[in-house]
Formats: structure tokens, sequence, C-alpha cells
């Protein structure tokens, strides 16, 4: 199946999609990453999940449109860079294998470690159904037709409108948070 | 610019979906608006924390679907070696047999192949989203998660309209209840649309045609699944063998 049809497999499906394309990658995944990277089960299994979680990000925010590889090679070379960053991380055996594909994120927004717990703290609070539809937009890219349709709303107006509104109780949240550990 | 179209733009950047033009204007605003870059901070921090929190169900999520499967390979294992024992304990009354003038050859009917290769395809799909039809996708997914395959299966029937997941994991229901004909028609109605679960539903659909002793058909199917990279290539080979020998 193309990379076209596996998002629009995603974005109706949900998590039970992402599930059948985890068991169908999983056990030649981690056999590989075993063997190259000598790490136990354990660490190979989170390899693997945090590289399935980096495949359907960038996948949702439409950064595979020019892959020219497979979505099981991209996932392989995904999962490569995640074995050595973590590696890097245990100071282990590197071994010397480079990557065509480009997988690492330049977007990728370095934040403030605090200021970010302190937003999943005020998201946290924010509660549902502000969360799962900043999530719907933010992360999962629905568009505001697909939203008005998983999530109820009237129409996508409405939708765009809920939107603004639970980010703008979401910052007055943080704020509020913030300004107590920051008097 | 109000706050809604100021969000807006602030989100276009950061997507970097800005012409130049406006990138540049944006750019300048933050260096000379204060409030304006006050509210740039914190939705930039806000953005990147709903992605985080949700990169972190997913994770949950991903984490029950590795638990779901390793469960499952587990009670493989168990079976195999008691199957193992069991076989070892009939080669060594095959032997006597054979010592004592006997010979007995053991052959194995496709319903028996069929006993052998089945596991009920276990529950990695976690719905998510909330609303009442994903509600009852989620109790029929519970009951499934739970065994109870009947209930499964009249909760499953229900859902309308039906899509590939939903026609897989009915039939998967009908299947685990023995209901072999029904998990047939609905096997071949999540194929016909095409879906993530293709490769899984070719496989059961084939243990289906294996129980009603239609090796043909079974054999047709897991073929299939050779065709591509998959997680049931090695099982379909394994299995095309056994069909194979045993004619």
């Amino acid at each position: 199946m193309d990379i076209k049809n596996i998002v629009e497999q995603f974005q109706t499906t949900g998590t039970a999609g992402l599930a059948s394309f985890y068991e169908e990658n999983r056990k030649d995944f981690l056999q590989w990453i075993k063997k190259v990277y000598r790490c136990d089960n354990d660490d190979a299994k989170d390899i693997y999940q945090s590289a399935i979680i980096s495949f359907y990000e960038n996948m949702m925010h439409g950064k595979l449109s020019e892959l020219k590889s497979t979505a099981r090679t991209y996932l392989f070379a995904i999962g490569r860079n995640k074995a050595m960053e973590f590696q890097r991380k245990q100071a282990r055996f590197v071994p010397l294998e480079g990557s065509n594909e480009k997988t690492r994120d330049d977007d990728e927004v370095i934040v403030d470690a605090g200021l970010l717990k302190l937003a999943l703290e005020s998201l946290d609070k924010l509660g549902d159904p502000c969360r799962v539809l900043l999530q719907e937009f933010y992360f999962h890219h629905s568009t505001m037709s697909n939203i008005v349709t998983k999530l109820g709303y009237k129409n996508e107006v409405a939708a765009k409108s809920q939107k603004y509104k639970c980010l703008l109780r979401l910052r007055k949240m943080f704020k509020a948070t913030y300004k107590i550990i920051q008097p | 610019m109000n706050e809604e179209e100021d969000i807006a733009s602030i989100e276009l950047y950061l997507q970097k979906k800005l012409s130049e033009e406006d990138r540049a204007n944006l750019e300048t605003r933050l260096r000379t608006d204060a409030a304006f870059a006050e509210l740039f901070h914190d939705i930039r921090i806000l953005i990147e924390g709903v992605k985080e929190s949700s990169r972190q169900e997913l994770r949950n999520d991903l984490k029950k679907v590795e638990e779901a499967l390793s469960s499952s390979e587990r009670k493989e294992g168990a079976l195999m070696m008691l199957d193992t024992r069991w076989w070892i304990a009939i080669a060594a009354s095959l032997t006597l047999a054979i010592i004592l003038f006997t010979v007995v050859q053991v052959r194995h009917s496709p319903p028996e192949l069929y006993t052998e290769f089945y596991r009920p395809y276990p529950n990695v799909a976690s719905p998510t989203i909330r609303g009442e039809a994903q509600g009852n996708l989620a109790h029929a997914f519970g009951s499934y998660e739970r065994g109870q395959y009947e209930d499964a299966a009249v909760k499953f029937e229900s859902l309308e309209p039906k899509d590939h997941v939903v026609y897989f994991y009915l039939a998967s229901a009908y299947l685990a209840d023995e209901e072999v004909d029904k998990a047939i028609g609905n096997f071949e109605k999540c194929l016909a649309l095409e879906g993530l679960f293709t490769v899984q539903a070719r496989w059961y659909l084939a243990l289906c045609y294996l129980y009603k002793e239609d090796t043909t058909i079974s054999l047709k199917l897991l073929n299939e699944i050779l065709k591509s990279e998959n997680d049931y290539s090695d099982k379909a080979a394994q299995l095309i063998q056994r069909i194979t020998a045993e004619k």
C-alpha cells in the first residue's frame, strides 16, 4: 500500500490502523534492531514504539510526500536514527551505518522542559472535549471537516470557533500556573 | 489583526506555511510588539504541549498493542510446547508400535491443520475518539477483548456504516465463535474494502477455507500473502508446506 493510502487509512481508522501497521512490521524490526544495535528486548520495543510514533507524525504532517522509498524502508530508517540516539545516550557501541533518507525532523521545536511540563499539566486540567479537539487539530492534523464528523460539531465554523476558545482557555490556565511559580 | 487572526498566523508560521513576505512581517512584529511576542511564545509552547500529550497517549496505546501481541505469542509458545510434548509422546508410542511390528501413519486433515494454526486475533484496536458511535464501537471491542465473541459479533453487526476494520473484527469474532460461514462473508467484505488489515484478513480467510476443507482456495490466499513482505509470510509459508505435504 502506498503512503497516500496509508495516510487515508490512519485518518479514518485512527489507532486501529496504526496498530495493524505496528503488528505488520514488528517482528522484522525487533529482530533487526536487536541484532545490529545489540539492545535487549525491552529497549528494542521502546525504540520501535518511538519509531512508529515519529513515522505517524511525519506522515500525518505531510512530510512523506517526497518519499522515494517504501513506508517500511522509511520506518526502518527512522528506527536506525532512534537506535543511534539511544546508543549515544547509553554511550554504547554505535555501528558505522549511514542513511540516505532524511528522517530527522529539522522542524523539531525545542521547548524549555519546565514550561512543557506546565503546558502538559494545564492540558490535563483543561480536560475533554477541548483536549481531544486540540489534539485532533495539532497532532493528528485532522481537517475541520473530519473533526466535525468525529466530534459531532454543527459545522466547520463551529469547530474552528471552539478550537480557538479551547486554546485561549488553555493559555489562561497555563499563564495562571506560570505566574504562581514565577512571581 | 484580532487575536484569532494572530493565532492563525502564528500557526502558519510554525508550520512554515507563510509566504516570505508574511514571515518577514511576523518576525518584525515579534521584535516590536511585546504583547504579540508573548502570545507567540505561549502558543508555541502550548502547541508543543498538545503534541507531547498526544505522543504520550499514542505510546500508551502502542504499549497495549505490544502487550496484546506479546501475550498472544506467549500463549502460542506454551501451546506449541504442549503440542511438542504431545507429539514426543505420540512418537514414542509409534516407535514402540513399530518395534512391536505395527506401522502407524499420522496424517493431518485440513480441519486439524486449522486447529493447529488458528489463534484468535488479539484486540489491538483501541478507539480514542469520543462520541456516540465511537462508544458503541468501544463496547464491541471490549466484548471482543474479554473473549465474549458472540456478544462482540452482535455489537459489531449493529454498527453502521461498517468499514474495513469493523468487518475484520466482526469476521474475527464469528470465527472465534466457530461461525465460519459468517466469518468468510465478512473477511471477504473486509478484503473488498482494502486497508491495513488486508494481510491479517487473508490469513484468517485462508484458515476458514482450511476448516471447510477447501485447500485450493486456502493455498491461493496463502500464496497472496507471500507476495509482499509482512509478519505473516513465515506462517503462510509453513502452512503451505504442511497442506502440500498432507495431500
